[in-house]
């Protein structure tokens, strides 16, 4: 019997295993192995880890984009396989369809689940507010800067009341400003919404700033090399030098990522010296 | 004289004015070359001194059309032609667009058809005319099957093209909204490949409207291709011409009015061309 205390487990990765055949190459790539993570329902989860570790295909697998080699994905102790509105994703790429208005794109998964105008409209508009993106229901993607139409997938992903979302590295793509202004929206959004939320990203910074957890992943092949809780009240992260114990837990993931860095021998990405 | 306003004042008044005088000015500028033409075509003909049959003038071709229209044959050969153009059109998109479709969605169909589609499209619809006149005989079906054909292939190759442009993340986006094969299609595949199906029908249908006239020369017995043809054996040389123009000023028409609205629509309104941005 579950105490009432106890959390409960909304994704549950059990022993992923996924090896890829590369056709340019003509080799066999492992690029996860023996990976296991339980995301709390409600909890802000980061995914962070050298670049080209596995993390995003993680996220794909997840969504059901991707078939694993082997092991199982579980959402609310159920396995799935495929795709399913379900599970949300927010792609660093955007992904709106340019033929498509902030209106439509945003009411697209509404859409396929057969609600018709009427019903969707106050779904619609009330996420569109939610990410800020009122007065601008009209415009087309191509009329959109970077930081508008990742506010867009972000209203499209939430409308369709998913009980995760998955964000791959979905603020890479936008200027160092405006990804501040993202970051703190989308907290903002998480606390009112109660999402729970996997986010991907090789960003220290932004995985410490976002999370409740993060989960550092190890180099190809991939798995949980450690998870670092963040207590520290999201009001006090921006400075790390004014809360000691939030600059020890980024110091911490630091060295880790670093260390993964070098592991797999790819000098070139961002080791810090 | 000093309360008369300059010429340049008087028109930036009014701009009902000014875009009539625009207009007025670019009529002018597409129709002189065609002024010039016929100078040139009249002064030839005097001088040269060919006989009419041989060499017809314009006073003669303009009669020959007033006769034709008056006796009612060029319009209904214009509609006939028209008729077999569109539905023929109509029938190439209405294939290609879900053969391309299914192909793009099976790699297996991709790899059986992909030869016999370039192999057919190597053999130009003429050669096929003999086996159509002897399978569906002179007329309708014959012409229209050969423009389907000259329709459908560029059509194809395009809706090929315009499908593999779309980024994976657009379809992986309506996949995890819950999207099945049918809404793949419909909410992605279609629209997005819109642009590149818009420029292969444009292209199909200039092949078309050749195929049109050339079929209509041999299995046909009305239309502006059998007019072409028949009347030089009656040494109607003039219809000849009259058929000619008629052709020229026809594709003109459906070009503006039809196939440059089509790719306009789809390419500007959704900020195609800054897709590469």
């Amino acid at each position: 019997m579950p105490t009432t205390t106890a959390t409960a487990t909304k994704i549950a990765v059990r022993d992923l295993v996924h090896r890829y055949y590369d056709v340019q190459s003509h080799a066999t790539t492992l690029a996860i192995q023996g990976l296991d993570l339980n995301v709390q329902d409600g909890e802000f989860l980061s995914v962070l880890g050298p670049s080209g570790c596995g993390k995003s295909t993680l996220l794909y697998i997840i969504a059901g984009l991707i078939k694993p080699t082997s092991g199982q994905i579980l959402v609310d102790g159920q396995v799935v396989s495929k795709p399913g509105p379900d599970r949300g994703m927010v792609f660093q790429e955007y992904a709106l369809l340019p033929w498509k208005d902030v209106r439509e794109n945003v009411g697209l998964g509404l859409k396929l689940r057969g609600l018709n105008q009427t019903q969707r409209t106050p779904i619609v508009d009330r996420f569109i507010e939610m990410v800020g993106l009122r007065g601008f229901e009209e415009k087309y993607p191509h009329e959109l800067s970077g930081g508008m139409k990742q506010r867009a997938a972000v209203a499209r992903t939430l409308a369709s009341d998913p009980k995760v979302m998955l964000m791959d590295e979905p603020f890479a793509a936008v200027d160092a400003q405006t990804r501040i202004t993202m970051q703190e929206e989308l907290v903002r959004i998480w606390q009112e919404t109660r999402k729970t939320i996997l986010f991907v990203t090789h960003s220290v910074e932004e995985a410490a700033f976002l999370a409740d957890r993060v989960a550092v992943l190890k180099a190809r092949p991939s798995r949980v090399k450690e998870i670092v809780t963040i207590t520290t009240p999201r009001t006090n992260r921006r400075q790390a030098d004014k809360d000691p114990e939030f600059g020890a837990v980024q110091a911490r993931l630091f060295d880790l990522v670093r260390a993964e860095v070098k592991e797999s021998g790819d000098s070139a990405t961002g080791s810090r010296h | 004289m000093i309360a008369q306003p300059a010429r340049g004042t008087s028109l930036r008044q009014s701009p009902g004015l000014a875009a009539a005088a625009d207009r007025a000015r670019t009529v002018f500028r597409v129709t002189l070359p065609f002024i010039c033409l016929l100078v040139v075509w009249q002064v030839g003909v005097i001088l040269s001194g060919l006989p009419e049959y041989f060499f017809p003038s314009p006073a003669t071709v303009a009669g020959s059309t007033v006769l034709l229209v008056e006796r009612g044959i060029l319009p209904s050969y214009i509609a006939d032609s028209m008729a077999r153009f569109a539905l023929g059109v109509f029938l190439g998109v209405a294939l290609a667009v879900p053969t391309g479709v299914a192909m793009t969605l099976s790699r297996r169909l991709s790899e059986a058809l992909m030869p016999i589609v370039n192999f057919f499209h190597s053999i130009v619809e003429m050669a096929w005319i003999p086996l159509f006149v002897l399978w569906f005989g002179y007329g309708f079906k014959t012409i229209l099957l050969s423009i389907t054909y000259v329709v459908f292939f560029p059509v194809l190759y395009n809706t090929l093209l315009g499908v593999r442009t779309i980024p994976k993340a657009t379809i992986n986006a309506v996949l995890v909204l819950g999207a099945k094969p049918k809404d793949v299609i419909l909410e992605v595949l279609l629209p997005g490949a819109l642009p590149n199906i818009a420029t292969g029908v444009r292209l199909g249908a200039g092949y078309a409207f050749r195929a049109l006239i050339a079929a209509e020369m041999i299995a046909a017995q009305s239309g502006l291709g059998f007019m072409i043809f028949e009347a030089r054996q009656n040494q109607l040389t003039h219809r000849t011409i009259v058929g000619m123009i008629v052709m020229g000023i026809l594709w003109l028409a459906i070009e503006r009015l039809y196939l440059r609205p089509l790719e306009r629509v789809t390419i500007e309104r959704w900020g195609m061309l800054r897709r590469a941005e």
